[in-house]
């Protein structure tokens, strides 16, 4: 299994935050272009891709995941060399210092340092999270010049490559959404039963701008998107505040913080996961958001369902997902999008 | 390998003995053998800061709690390594953004915080006890010019300057009985050192360790800059003879130097060192390290070679030949 889960790799150690997307962007175009009609890359950096099927489908499906990671951006050099940053999306502040990092195209190694040393804090500051605003990058520059040459503000920052695959399950930067456009590329390798459009969009973390206009261009009759989506299933929380769990197969909702699912079609991938035994969970909260906020509410509307990944610590420099959930969510995807195609 | 036995096999290639003994400090001896010889202590403790296994639950989750002081600030999401009868990765479990508090941006006390290995309850319960040590999985990294970053650079960058001030040494003609000291549990209660200093009865003593290195948020007063070569420690417990001669031989070898003024113990093993039985003569040399305790500790590597230059010049010297 590990074999299969080699381009996952490559999609996860890649660097793409909100708006630098091109890494990813590359990689999906080499592996997606033998095995569609047509694909073209739009204004903003979306890929769209139209797949021929065996038959012309009668509802027109759009099949979206999101390309970009939450990271942080340069936003000013120090004269002693250090960079200031802003984040990227909705990162967790309290999992950010003493992370290393990835600076710009060149991939400059930096780390993010903490505000004072912890021997110099008073005993009450030692329980506090730093300021993002505190925080800087060092790049082992000595100076604001020497800095110049490697960096320059708007370069994106992201956790570094740390993919590992062991005993079933995975631990990697950037899962959200990587794991998604892993599930998309595999289901366009495939023979599929009729015609589908797929896109790879931008700026899901800063407003889930990529799939908005994405699905202006495409016009579709119904949406699936594949998402990564909070589990909660950690030691501590409440049961009704796991929101999903690990090793549990896909997951679906029927409403979180942007969307409420279109209820036939959630109620159909509920039916299609019991009659044909895939793994499935339904959202113990009504929490998360994903690119079905914008897409639902394209043109005149656009019927619209997520099947999402649990993904414990989202937003993080490591997320773990459960390599069995990724087969389960893609075999859903799949019977789904030929149920909807072929209404 | 563990950290002890690299170093003595490193050692081994610059001492006729190199060993270790029963409180795990690596012990190796150069220079003159008469018992007459001024006998003079390098040490450097060779610990970390890290955790431990406090608990394991039913359902496989960690408790960790600190050995030593690890900035619990920098726990959260990081990777870390649990040393049980396997090495397991693990991540330190973050607040699910839905239950994170708005109010407040405490996190919980390093005392609650889990680990997740993503094993199953069964395989974690297998391989992992209560005791167990857990370290950062942080590799190290080279940062621009010289300068590095990694886990537990407090103090391999002393290991480090020990090992390198030993090479500098190799083949010279060393006036003086010289033992390296590699010793442990410094960052609980240096009784590694305290314990090698009863047992080698040495004349003097020097410690290299790390120190802070000045980065935003540190008073000037407090810091030495990173790359400004060894600090020279001053302080009421440290012989001034000592420090006086470090700063001479830096000026005299043109070995770049700063001085690090303490107002009273050091921190550092050399607080007990000095104390040993009737008294030793004590000096200290500190590498300057930005984000101490934390998995991004930056050193640069000049530091370090400058502070085995100085060193070497000292032991070269014959010591605090000016005796008392």
């Amino acid at each position: 299994m590990a074999d299969d889960l080699n381009l996952l790799q490559q999609l996860c150690d890649s660097s793409g935050v909100s708006g630098d997307e091109a890494s990813v962007r590359e990689i999906i175009l080499s592996e997606i272009s033998p095995f569609v009609a047509d694909v073209k890359v739009d204004a903003l950096g979306n890929i769209i891709a139209f797949k021929r099927g065996a038959k012309r489908a009668g509802k027109k499906l759009m099949i979206s995941a999101h390309m970009d990671e939450v990271g942080f951006i340069v936003t000013h050099v120090t004269d002693e060399g250090l960079l200031k940053f802003a984040p990227v999306g909705g990162i967790d502040a309290n999992a950010v210092c003493g992370k290393p990092v990835t600076v710009g195209k060149k991939a400059v190694a930096g780390v993010i340092g903490v505000d004072k040393p912890v021997h110099l804090l008073k005993a009450e500051e030692r329980r506090k999270s730093v300021a993002i605003a505190d925080m800087h990058i060092d790049i082992g520059a000595t100076d604001k010049d020497q800095a110049l040459e490697h960096v320059t503000p708007g370069d994106g920052v992201s956790f570094p490559a740390n993919f590992k695959f062991e005993n079933g399950m995975v631990k990697a930067k950037a899962l959200d959404d990587r794991v998604g456009c892993f599930v998309l590329v595999n289901l366009i390798k495939r023979e599929l039963p009729f015609d589908m459009y797929f896109s790879f969009v931008v700026q899901e973390e800063v407003g889930l701008r990529g799939a908005k206009v994405a699905a202006f261009g495409i016009d579709p009759d119904a949406a699936i998107v594949v998402e990564a989506t909070t589990a909660a299933d950690i030691k501590g929380t409440a049961p009704d505040k796991k929101v999903c769990r690990l090793s549990n197969g896909a997951v679906v909702a029927f409403m979180d913080k942007h969307t409420i699912y279109d209820r036939e079609i959630y109620d159909l991938a509920l039916k299609l996961a019991k009659e044909n035994d895939i793994k499935v969970q339904v959202k113990s909260m009504v929490a998360g958001g994903n690119d079905a906020g914008a897409i639902h509410q394209t043109r005149a509307g656009v019927r619209t369902i997520a099947v999402s990944l649990p993904c414990r610590y989202l937003h993080t420099a490591c997320g773990m997902i459960c390599a069995d959930d990724i087969w389960e969510t893609q075999k859903l995807v799949e019977k789904l999008a030929e149920k909807i195609c072929g209404a | 390998m563990g950290i002890a036995n690299v170093i003595r096999t490193e050692m081994q290639n610059y001492s006729d003995e190199a060993r270790i003994d029963k409180n795990g400090n690596v012990i190796c001896t150069m220079g003159k053998t008469p018992e007459s010889a001024r006998h003079i202590l390098i040490d450097a403790h060779m610990d970390q800061v890290s955790m431990l296994v406090t608990a394991v639950d039913d359902s496989g989750f960690i408790n960790i709690s600190p050995c030593g002081g690890v900035d619990s600030r920098t726990l959260p999401g990081s990777t870390v390594l649990i040393h049980g009868k396997e090495v397991v990765t693990g991540i330190v479990c973050t607040t699910p953004p839905h239950l994170a508090s708005k109010e407040t941006s405490d996190f919980e006390k390093t005392e609650d915080l889990l680990v997740d290995t993503g094993l199953s309850a069964e395989k974690v319960h297998e391989v992992v006890s209560v005791g167990d040590y857990v370290s950062f999985s942080t590799k190290p990294q080279k940062l621009l010019g010289s300068r590095i970053t990694a886990p537990a650079l407090d103090n391999r960058a002393g290991v480090a300057a020990l090992i390198y001030c030993a090479s500098l040494l190799k083949d010279k003609e060393i006036p003086a009985r010289v033992t390296f000291l590699f010793s442990t549990q410094e960052e609980i209660n240096s009784v590694g050192a305290k314990t090698a200093a009863f047992a080698l009865d040495c004349d003097e003593a020097i410690s290299v360790d790390v120190s802070f290195a000045k980065q935003p948020g540190v008073p000037e007063e407090k810091c030495g800059n990173l790359s400004g070569g060894p600090m020279i420690g001053i302080a009421p417990t440290l012989s001034r003879e000592m420090s006086c001669k470090f700063i001479d031989l830096a000026r005299a070898n043109k070995i770049p130097y700063q001085l690090e003024v303490m107002s009273s113990a050091t921190s550092t093993t050399s607080d007990v060192i000095t104390a040993s039985k009737s008294g030793v003569a004590g000096g200290l040399l500190s590498v300057p390290l930005r984000n101490m305790h934390t998995p991004v500790e930056v050193v640069d590597i000049v530091d370090i070679e400058n502070t085995a230059r100085l060193l070497a010049q000292y032991i070269l010297t014959g010591g605090d030949d000016c005796g008392r």
